[in-house]
């Protein structure tokens, strides 16, 4: 069974947590999740299956976007 | 201001989030600079790695489970369970004329404290030309050092080792080549690899002072960097020489020095736990060479016309020239100037050793002038060496071999030259000359040197056209040649005559 490692900022409620683990649900079928919070990403949330990572982390966002201008 | 905000409006409204996805592994172990990763599949040879800390390093061991690779810096700041992303790029090296007179690391920072701007980039391992994108060496590039032109000549796109034990003149020979490249049109790359930064420090000012910035830069690895680093960087000044030769330029590269290279790939290949062979170092430590050496080449027209003539540095212990890195390294190039430790302390310098050194190409490059004139120089200080050492014991010897002893003294003289300078081709041709035409007999050893300085001034001052026509043209004409002999024996005539002291 795959595993799923959710990284997220302490202040996400649960009740969003378990949506993201139910969207995960539907495209992967039954997978193990391990939540980790870390609030260097200030908001959202970082998923690892299994070393492909989707990151969608306010931080790595805002970092893409400084990028972006600074292109 | 408005304007900026505006921009800066639109494009943040026109941001669009996206899941930034990437593969990444974790660090399982780490040590001594190298890093063993598990899960990063689908990694390049050679590619850059991205650690958590910032750190970055150099995949090397691709395998089914992990990755092994070299960290590049900032060793102590990665951790075991780091996550670690690849970055799709091979370590790559800046390249472009913005380059000229900077002092850069292997991966193309700034040591010098200026910010550098790069147009474009390109990978430090590059295969070498294809044999169809090459034509002879034809063309000379000039040392300035008379006993290397005229016996050891070296053509543009020449791999000519300089090799000899610590403290024999071979740094000094490679810098005085880059200086004498003033008023040609030769851009100059030195590469320092594992080099005390007290030393490098010492060469860039040489060369400032010399204005020779203007025309070279510096690739540095000093020793404090790490063995990444420094295996890295000769490949990194390679791949900036190969950016100018792209553009039909001629480029020198030093390789100083190739030893501490060769140390610091067995480092790594020991700490990455690859199989050690002779000497403890890696099996393909003669591939690491002659893969660099053979980037060098002379272009034909089609592709460009540029050149890469590289002077690789070997440092030999107690002059043992048939040590395995050593006899790699010859049998990679086209020739090596071998330097001597007794030469060097007897004070001939540069301590060249005519008799162990050769340039395999060369010849068909050098300059008609000098080649005129260099004909049996080399035989000649071969017997004369050998010579000197048969007679040291006894005094008696006959009249011939004592004039023979005479010439050999004369023309060891002659060879003698002072650091950072160098000799333009005329003045070079002109003390041939003068030494075949016996301008120097019956003058005392000592005062040779300065005889031949005083000609030289001379010959300035008297023989400016054809000063001129050697220095351009390359070549000694009949007619001009019988003029400067002309002129030589009218300055023997005056010298001994005491009108110059």
């Amino acid at each position: 069974m795959k595993k799923v490692i959710i990284t997220t900022a302490d202040n996400m409620s649960d009740a969003t947590y378990e949506r993201v683990c139910a969207g995960f649900r539907e495209k992967l079928g039954e997978v193990s999740f391990e939540r980790v919070t870390d609030n260097g990403i200030i908001g959202g949330f970082i998923a690892d299956i299994d070393g492909e990572v989707y990151d969608l982390s306010i931080f790595s966002q805002l970092k893409e976007m400084q990028n972006q201008i600074k292109k | 201001m408005e304007e900026i905000g505006s921009f800066l409006k639109k494009q943040i409204a026109e941001f669009h989030v996206k899941p930034i996805v990437y593969r990444c592994g974790k660090v399982a172990r780490v040590g001594d600079g190298v890093v063993r990763v598990t899960g990063l599949p689908d990694r390049l040879y050679g590619e850059l790695l991205e650690f958590e800390s910032g750190a970055y390093g150099m995949a090397l061991d691709l395998e089914e489970d992990g990755v092994g690779a070299v960290l590049m810096d900032n060793a102590d700041t990665v951790n075991v369970g780091d996550t670690v992303k690849g970055t799709g790029v091979v370590a790559e090296a800046p390249i472009g004329d913005t380059l000229i007179g900077r002092v850069i690391d292997p991966i193309g920072r700034p040591l010098d404290g200026e910010p550098l701007t790069v147009k474009s980039y390109l990978p430090c391992e590059n295969p070498a030309p294809k044999i169809m994108e090459r034509r002879p060496v034809d063309k000379p590039l000039e040392t300035g050092i008379l006993a290397i032109d005229s016996m050891i000549p070296i053509g543009r796109g020449q791999r000519e080792l300089i090799i000899g034990d610590r403290q024999t003149g071979k740094t000094s020979i490679a810098l005085d080549t880059i200086i004498n490249q003033k008023n040609s049109d030769v851009i100059c790359v030195y590469c320092a690899i594992g080099q005390k930064a007290s030393n490098i420090a010492g060469i860039i000012e040489t060369l400032k002072k010399t204005g020779a910035m203007e025309y070279s830069l510096v690739v540095a690895a000093t020793a404090s960097d790490s063995p990444a680093m420094q295996y890295l960087a000769p490949y990194a000044a390679c791949a900036v020489a190969e950016g100018f030769m792209k553009d039909g330029k001629d480029v020198l590269v030093v390789y100083d020095d190739l030893s501490k290279h060769a140390v610091a790939y067995r480092t790594m290949s020991l700490l990455l736990h690859r199989p050690p062979g002779r000497e403890a170092f890696p099996g393909d430590v003669f591939y690491l060479h002659s893969r660099l050496l053979e980037r060098s080449a002379c272009m034909s027209e089609e592709f460009g016309g540029g050149s890469i003539t590289a002077l690789p540095i070997i440092e030999t212990m107690g002059g043992n020239i048939s040590a395995y890195i050593p006899t790699n390294v010859i049998s990679i190039t086209d020739g090596q100037i071998y330097l001597e430790t007794e030469l060097f302390h007897s004070g001939v310098r540069p301590a060249v050793n005519t008799g162990l050194s050769v340039s395999r190409v060369g010849r068909a490059a050098q300059h008609k002038a000098m080649r005129k004139m260099s004909g049996t120089l080399r035989i000649e200080l071969s017997q004369f060496r050998e010579m000197a050492v048969f007679t040291r014991f006894g005094s008696d010897v006959d009249e011939s071999t004592k004039k023979m002893l005479n010439r050999g003294q004369t023309l060891t003289e002659l060879l003698k030259q002072p650091k950072s300078k160098p000799y333009t081709l005329f003045e070079e041709v002109a003390l041939l000359s003068a030494y075949r035409g016996g301008v120097f007999e019956n003058i005392a050893e000592s005062e040779i040197k300065n005889c031949a300085d005083t000609m030289l001034c001379y010959l300035h001052d008297n023989c400016a056209s054809i000063e001129n026509a050697v220095n351009v043209s390359g070549d000694l004409t009949d007619e001009d040649a019988e003029r400067l002999k002309e002129s030589l024996n009218h300055f023997k005539e005056s010298y001994s005559n005491g009108e110059h002291q």
